[in-house]
Formats: C-alpha cells, sequence, structure tokens
C-alpha cells in the first residue's frame, strides 16, 4: 500500500473544526458569567450594600438624609415598595428581575441595581 | 531498503508535528481574536439630578468620569447657585464658557425652528410646576401668564470680552443638561481610548464601537416598569436621548398634566406623542431635539430631526411607531411593526 503523506487527514479536520469551537463556547460562556443575583443598593451614586437574592424573601427599610425606602428582596429580583418621596414613580416601576436593570427614586438619591449584564448596554427613556 | 523506511518514518514524523504545530496556532489565533473583545465593567455615579452608570473597559477613568459629570452640573445647573447659568439668572454679566455658549446659541437656533414653543428661558414657567410636590396642583392662570410673557421676552446679550447678560426670563436646561454632560463624559472616554456607554438617566452616549454594536433598550411609554421594552437600538458611535410624557406626571380633577412645557402657553404640551427618542452627532443635541421634537409633534419633528441630520423614533398616544427610514437596520421593536418615513 502506498504511504500517504497528506498534511491533513479527515480526523485533522474534525479536531480542527472542534479547536475552533472551543474558543468560541468559552468566550460566549464568559460573556454571561456575571450572573443578575445580587442587588446594588444604591445612594447619591455610592454603593452602600450588595444583597444576594434571599432563598427567603424579606423586607428592609433604608433611612436616608432625604427620607427612607423600603425594599423587597427575593430569589429573582428586587422591588422599591414603599417611599417617603411624593412622586412614588419608584414603587410604580415595580420589581427589577432583569441583570443591569435598576429602580430608581430620584427624589430621595436611591436606586436599586441587579447585577449582571441582561444583554443590554443601556436604557433610554 | 533500510534508509527508505527511516526516511518514510521521519516524513511521517514531520508531517504528523506540522499538522499539530498548525492546528494549535490556529486555535492561539482564534483564542487572541476572542480574547482581543474588551471586557466592559460597569460604574454607577449621581448627577445632573439622575443616576448615571458608565460601562467602560478600564475602571481607573471612574473618578474622571464621576468628576466631570459634576462638573458639568456645576457649570449650568441653575439650582447650583455657583453656576453660570445661576448668576446669568440672578442678573449678573458673566464669561461664559465656549461650550457653554455653543449650547445656548443651538438652543436658541432650535427655539426659533419652533416659534418659541421651545425654549430655554422658560425658567419663569418650569419654576412654577412642581411635580415633585406630594400634592401637585397646576399653576393659576394668572401665574402662567405672566410666565409666559416673561419667557417670550428673554434673551442673552453678548457683551464685551466674552462676557453675557440675560434679560428678561430665566433659563433652565433641564431639557439639555443630561446630554451636555454624556458629551463631556464621552469625550473624556474616547480620549481614554476606551470604548464604552456614558448612560446619565436616558441620555446615553456610545462611544467607538463594540462587536455587534451596543444594544440600547427603549423603554416602553406605556409601561411603568423600566424593563419593559418598546424595542432595542443598535449603536456605535453615537448618542440617544427619549422625552416622555410618562416620567414625571399628575393627574388633578380628572385632568393629566405632564412636565414637558410648551413655551408659548406655558402648559404642558399636547402633541399626540408620548414620547420621542432621537439619535443624534451629541447628546445635547439630541436631548433639545427630543424635547422640540415632543413639542412639534409627529410631521413637523421629523422635519425638524431632518434639519440637524438626526434620526428619531415617535410613539403616539395610540401606540403607533414611527421611525426615520434610517434606522430600518439598527431598530428592532419587540412587538408590532415600525412604520418608516
Amino acid at each position: 500500500m502506498k504511504p500517504s503523506y497528506r498534511l491533513f487527514r479527515k480526523w485533522d479536520i474534525v479536531a480542527l473544526v472542534l479547536l475552533l469551537l472551543l474558543p468560541l463556547l468559552l468566550f460566549v460562556g464568559l460573556q454571561g458569567r456575571e450572573e443578575a443575583d445580587t442587588v446594588l443598593v444604591l445612594y447619591g451614586g455610592e454603593e452602600i450594600e450588595r444583597v444576594p437574592l434571599p432563598t427567603d424573601p424579606f423586607e428592609k427599610t433604608y433611612t436616608l438624609s432625604e427620607g427612607s425606602v423600603t425594599v423587597a428582596f427575593d430569589g429573582n429580583g428586587a422591588a422599591i415598595i414603599a417611599s417617603t418621596c411624593p412622586r412614588g414613580s419608584c414603587v410604580e416601576s415595580g420589581k427589577i428581575t432583569q441583570g443591569g436593570s435598576g429602580s430608581y427614586c430620584l427624589p430621595l438619591r436611591f436606586a436599586i441595581v441587579l447585577t449582571g449584564e441582561g444583554g443590554l448596554d443601556g436604557v433610554t427613556g | 531498503m533500510r534508509k527508505q523506511r527511516v526516511f518514510r518514518q521521519e516524513r511521517k514524523a514531520a508531517c504528523v508535528f506540522l499538522r499539530v504545530l498548525s492546528l494549535l496556532l490556529l486555535f492561539s489565533l482564534v483564542c487572541s481574536l476572542f480574547a482581543c473583545a474588551p471586557q466592559y465593567k460597569k460604574i454607577n455615579g449621581y448627577g445632573m439630578g439622575s443616576y448615571a452608570v458608565f460601562t467602560v473597559e478600564d475602571e481607573r477613568i471612574a473618578p474622571s468620569l464621576i468628576a466631570a459629570l459634576a462638573t458639568a452640573e456645576n457649570d449650568i445647573s441653575h439650582r447650583v447657585a455657583t453656576s453660570a447659568v445661576a448668576a446669568l439668572n440672578r442678573g449678573e454679566t458673566v464669561v461664559l464658557p465656549a461650550s457653554l455658549v455653543a449650547l445656548l446659541e443651538t438652543a436658541a437656533a432650535i427655539g426659533e425652528k419652533t416659534n418659541g414653543r421651545f425654549s430655554v428661558f422658560s425658567l419663569p414657567e418650569t419654576s412654577l410646576w412642581d411635580f415633585d410636590a406630594s400634592s401637585p396642583v397646576p399653576p393659576a392662570a394668572a401665574d402662567i401668564a405672566k410666565a409666559v410673557g416673561e419667557t417670550a421676552g428673554a434673551r442673552l446679550l453678548p457683551l464685551s470680552e466674552g462676557r453675557y447678560l440675560l434679560e428678561g426670563g430665566g433659563i433652565d436646561l433641564g431639557a439639555v443638561g443630561k446630554g451636555y454632560a454624556t458629551d463631556a463624559l464621552a469625550r473624556l472616554l474616547a480620549l481614554d481610548g476606551q470604548s464604552g456607554i456614558i448612560a446619565v438617566g436616558g441620555s446615553i452616549a456610545a462611544v467607538g464601537e463594540k462587536q455587534g454594536g451596543f444594544k440600547i433598550g427603549v423603554r416602553d411609554p406605556f409601561s411603568t416598569s423600566r424593563e419593559v421594552l418598546l424595542g432595542v437600538l443598535t449603536l456605535s458611535n453615537g448618542f440617544v436621548s427619549t422625552s416622555g410624557s410618562y416620567e414625571k406626571r399628575f393627574t388633578h380633577e380628572g385632568r393629566d398634566y405632564h412636565h414637558i412645557l410648551d413655551a408659548q402657553t406655558g402648559l404642558p404640551v399636547q402633541s399626540g406623542l408620548v414620547s420621542v427618542t432621537v439619535l443624534a452627532d451629541s447628546g445635547a443635541l439630541a436631548d433639545m431635539l427630543s424635547t422640540a421634537a415632543f413639542i412639534l409633534g409627529l410631521s413637523e419633528g421629523f422635519a425638524l430631526l431632518e434639519q440637524y441630520g438626526a434620526k428619531g423614533i415617535f410613539v403616539t398616544e395610540k401606540g403607533e411607531v414611527y421611525a426615520s427610514s434610517a434606522l430600518s437596520d439598527s431598530f428592532r421593536l419587540t412587538k408590532g411593526e415600525v412604520q418608516y418615513r
């Protein structure tokens, strides 16, 4: 039988495809590595607390110089459920569940933001 | 015979070596291509009465961005007593920075194109409305009429040596401030050689390019939740701003009042729109045009954007969505259909 000296054979092509796919899969996997599992609690733009999403839901009231805000935390998100601000749009905006999204009480300079990317770079409106 | 066998074995080994080497080279090449994609980090800040989020490649720029946001606010907020704008409003002659002069000139030009319905001299009117009050009520008609007169007669007088004096009215850059800040911060990020997103409230700057473009959600004006989106814009190197009647509003004696005022009447504008999103070459321009287009309404609003080479997404009270035809490839609605113009 005549010996073959081809540089690439069938299994080389298979190995090549696998090697090309591996970094792609790693890249895609790493992109979403920051999960929406923590709530950043902010006051005046400064982080005052990080709250991991809990198994057992609970509520916490934050007393600020401008007033107070109550936040409800549960396993898949958080919501501002009470605020002493007159407008109340933070309470109306409901629960945040997607990574990167936030709920803001601007008169009190208070915000909660869920960690993670959520697929968007920003939201206008 | 033996020599031939040794030669074949050596040649086979060389082939195997070359194969492995080629595969490893290709692997490392693909890895390095993906490694080039920047990993972005988010920084939170507060300024201009809004939350700011900076999405950057290198977070060491954070203190500079936060300081620049404070500087922008100190320059143009009429609420900051030491600002140039507050000094103008007190009737002082003020040396204005070139960026503020350019901003006021653009605002004046847009004001003229709207026949005075958009005005940054409308502080006498805006100060009558308190949307943050616990029980807001519309101002008295006589007070509004007086404020409209003061606003209409206002003008900025250039004096010698870069000094300016405000005659009448009062400057309120509430419709411009966040965009003005995104301009300053976007310049800083670009000078640092970074790509990323500067978001001050709903005013957003996309700096540089990202693989696949930056994805900017446009909030659904009919939902109170910030997570419910009208659609998603894909952009690189651009500025976006939205003006909507849903953000600050109250109901009094069965009538709805929102915060976008027609400077000619001093009352919330009724243009048949609930939101206007504008893409423009600068944040301040996007901010001004979104408010001015909201005031003008659908047809005149689109015409105004065309004059500035800007693009827009208009949502009517009936829920219809109209967008500039130039956005047909970069804007996707979450549901329904866009009518392109």
